[in-house]
């Protein structure tokens, strides 16, 4: 049996890596994140629900050191890593056991499939960390990291590259998921969306980041499509950046004014006559996140945990070099900035916006 | 608006008690942790004893200037917190049902006690701000109507017992301030004032204030300047309320405003003196032989409402 695994399967990327995976009538093992039996029989059922059919399931943790230990590596041909901790602030303990040692040891069950074809790692844009210009796609080398997750992702490359160059490996660098597809729906919310919920609700009081600064973004069904189509594909040992081409990426500036001009349709945004934030220098940010830190409260919860870990990039000018995304998926890039209208919109709409919950900040 | 009009002889009060930062702590009249209180500048604050009051603390802003009421013209009376805008005998009225017991105005007895003849205009509603909508008013009044000459501004508030003594992050002190406004020579020429309010925020959380402040003060400083058709770099000083220092560092940043220009002089000694802060940094600021002839200084001032006003002000003489 010619099967594939995908790992964090019922994530955010991953359930769409299986759902796409289906779709091509492929066979899927979807490799739950499971600290025993009765979450990985839970979480397996709600996949299964949300998928609608029948699929096979395992799971484990990756903290585990024999966290693939009930997979038979006979009749693997292809894995998907997908599963990492994906929070900005994560600490580098976790960043390294979970997202490093984690791709270690996906990479070690690799090893172990005599009839693996291809290795799909899912990795991150932000894997270049605090380099600015043109990010090629090819091998990174960052003089540093805005936080441990970027941190992570670019060391699982290294892994890779340096303990399992015989691995037919692909790096999929994904860039920050906007939303679902073209659409604008968004089934997860990530710092774009927080920094969306803070503005509507008037708690964003400065913007971090040079105005001209492109915001390189992507859609999850792009990143999808790219993962699958990699399964048997080309770009054996190369990397593939998943984001729009520079020259369709926004500017951070462009995407204010669009999120203000949508937020101005809705009477009660209006009537609470919120003022555009901003742009404010990167010691300027710091300190105020200094300063909420220590008053503490929901607000700092919210730019502590999910802005601010990632602010760093918003000062940095990168073009990412985006040739192969578009070669896999044999489409163009929706306009970011009319796809990130109808995302405020459908946020509106839904009550995204209003929801005052705690933030879960992904990357 | 072609005549000039000047503001000047400026004074204040401050409430009978003295605490440190430490001790409002373990009394309980922090929301935020201390040390996040302390490191934004704040050690100390004044707060009235049960039988002073506001007006108390009114009445001894004015005195201190003295002035002799026969030169004054009219009386601004600025109050934030609502109560202090009457002294109203609540047990008085309770007995007798006259609503007359609810209107014992505070500006009508300071009228008195300072014998002055001409009118008084109770200004409320405009929380922190009243000060700067004080200045706004007598000088609107000035230029507008010939019996007015000089008129004095006060602001007055004490927070009520079992207030708490922290406000949108910034560690409150019960005061008062003064100063007159006139057609006269004096300190400062007023350039412009501007006032925004924005009634659909008038419930905003800490959170919600702190949401709109960097936007807002920039922007009705942006207008106030505008108005004097000056820019940030034709300011010298700016004299603002005593906040968080590091929110100063932040707007300095966004304005493009040397911190180092920004007279949080009295800060850590006195904290947030609710309307009266301005005029508090102002004569600090005056006593350190500042500004010189022909500076130019920004009085911004946000508050509940929510308000945001800011007048530009030019050092006399040549
Ligand atoms: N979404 C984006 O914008 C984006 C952008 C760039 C790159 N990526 C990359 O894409 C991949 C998938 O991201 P996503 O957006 O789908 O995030 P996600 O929804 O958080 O999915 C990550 C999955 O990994 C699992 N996981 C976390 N810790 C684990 C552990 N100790 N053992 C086993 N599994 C664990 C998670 O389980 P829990 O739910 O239990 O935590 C979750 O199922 C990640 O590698 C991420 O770095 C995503």
């Amino acid at each position: 049996m010619n099967r594939v695994l995908v790992t964090g399967a019922d994530g955010y990327l991953g359930s769409r890596i299986v759902a796409s995976c289906l779709a091509d009538h492929r066979d899927v093992i979807a490799w739950i994140h499971a600290r025993n039996p009765v979450e990985l029989e839970h979480r397996s059922h709600a996949l299964k629900e949300c998928l609608g059919g029948d699929l096979e399931c395992a799971g484990g943790d990756l903290l585990d050191p024999d966290a693939f230990s009930t997979i038979d590596p006979l009749g693997i041909s292809a894995i998907v890593h997908a599963a990492a901790v994906t929070r900005f602030d994560v600490d580098r303990r976790a960043a390294r056991r979970v997202n490093v040692a984690g791709t270690s040891a996906a990479a070690a069950l690799a090893q172990r499939c005599p009839r693996l074809e291809r290795f799909v790692f899912l990795g991150s844009a932000f894997a270049a960390g605090l380099l600015e210009g043109s990010i090629e796609e090819g091998p990174l080398a960052p003089d540093g990291f805005a936080n441990n997750y970027e941190w992570s992702k670019w060391k699982s490359e290294q892994v890779l590259q340096e303990d399992h160059a015989e691995l037919p490996w692909t790096v999929l660098r994904a860039a920050t998921v906007i939303a679902d597809d073209e659409s604008g729906a968004c089934g997860q919310l990530n710092v774009v969306h927080d920094t969306l919920r803070l503005l509507y609700q008037g708690l964003l009081s400065v913007i971090p980041g040079e105005p001209s600064v492109p915001v390189c973004l992507v859609t999850a069904d792009m990143v999808a499509q790219a993962a699958v189509r990699l399964l048997e594909g080309p770009f054996v040992g190369r990397f593939v950046n998943a984001c729009a081409p520079v020259e369709s990426c926004p500017t951070l500036d462009t995407l204010l004014t669009v999120a203000m001009d949508s937020f101005q349709a809705c009477p009660e945004f209006r009537r609470r006559r919120i003022q555009r934030p901003p742009f404010c220098r990167r010691d300027a940010f710091e300190l105020l996140v200094q300063g909420l830190r220590r008053h503490g409260g929901s607000l700092s919860e919210q730019v502590a945990g999910s802005l601010a870990p990632f602010a760093p990039q918003l000062f940095l000018r990168k073009q990412f070099i985006a040739r192969r995304v578009s070669m896999l998926t044999g489409r163009a890039f929706p306009d970011m900035a009319a796809l990130l209208s109808r995302l405020c919109e459908r946020m509106l709409a839904t009550g995204a916006c209003g929801n005052r919950a705690g933030v879960r900040t992904i990357a | 608006m072609t005549r000039d009009v000047f503001v000047g002889d400026f004074a204040y009060a401050l409430g009978d008690q003295r605490e440190s930062l430490g001790s409002a702590a373990r009394r309980g009249l922090l929301a935020s942790p201390e040390d996040a209180m302390k490191h934004g500048g704040f050690e100390q604050h004044y707060y009235c004893s049960s039988a002073a009051s506001a007006y108390d603390l009114a009445l001894q802003a004015a005195r201190a200037l003295r002035l002799r009421g026969s030169d004054i013209d009219a009386l601004i009376y600025a109050t934030c917190i609502p109560e202090n805008g009457s002294r109203c005998d609540r047990k008085a009225f309770a007995s007798s049902g006259d609503v007359r017991d609810l209107m014992q105005f505070p500006a009508s007895h300071l009228q008195a006690e300072m014998n002055i003849s001409g009118p008084v205009f109770g200004l409320d509603q405009q929380a922190c701000t009243g000060m700067l909508g004080a200045l706004r008013l007598a000088r609107s009044l000035i230029l507008s109507e010939p019996e007015f000459t000089r008129i004095l501004c006060v602001t007055a508030d004490r927070f009520p017992e079992g207030a708490r003594y922290e406000q949108a992050y910034n560690l409150i002190s019960d005061g008062a301030a003064a100063c007159v406004v006139s057609e006269q020579p004096a300190d400062f020429r007023i350039l412009a004032c501007h006032h925004v309010t924005n009634g659909a925020q008038v419930s905003a959380s800490d959170e919600e204030t702190l949401g709109s402040y960097f936007a807002q003060t920039c922007a009705t400083i942006q207008a106030c300047l505008n108005k004097a058709g000056l820019g940030i770099d034709d300011i010298d000083w700016i004299v603002p309320q005593n906040t968080h220092r590091d929110a100063w560092r932040v707007l300095c940043s966004l304005l493009g405003f040397p911190f180092e220009k920004v007279c949080l002089d009295t800060l850590s000694e006195v904290g947030h003196v609710i309307s009266a802060d301005n005029v508090i940094n102002l004569t600090c600021l005056l006593e350190r032989g500042l500004p010189e002839p022909g500076q130019r200084v920004l009085l911004p001032m946000a508050g509940y409402g929510s308000n945001w006003q800011c007048v530009a002000l030019a050092r006399s003489g040549s």
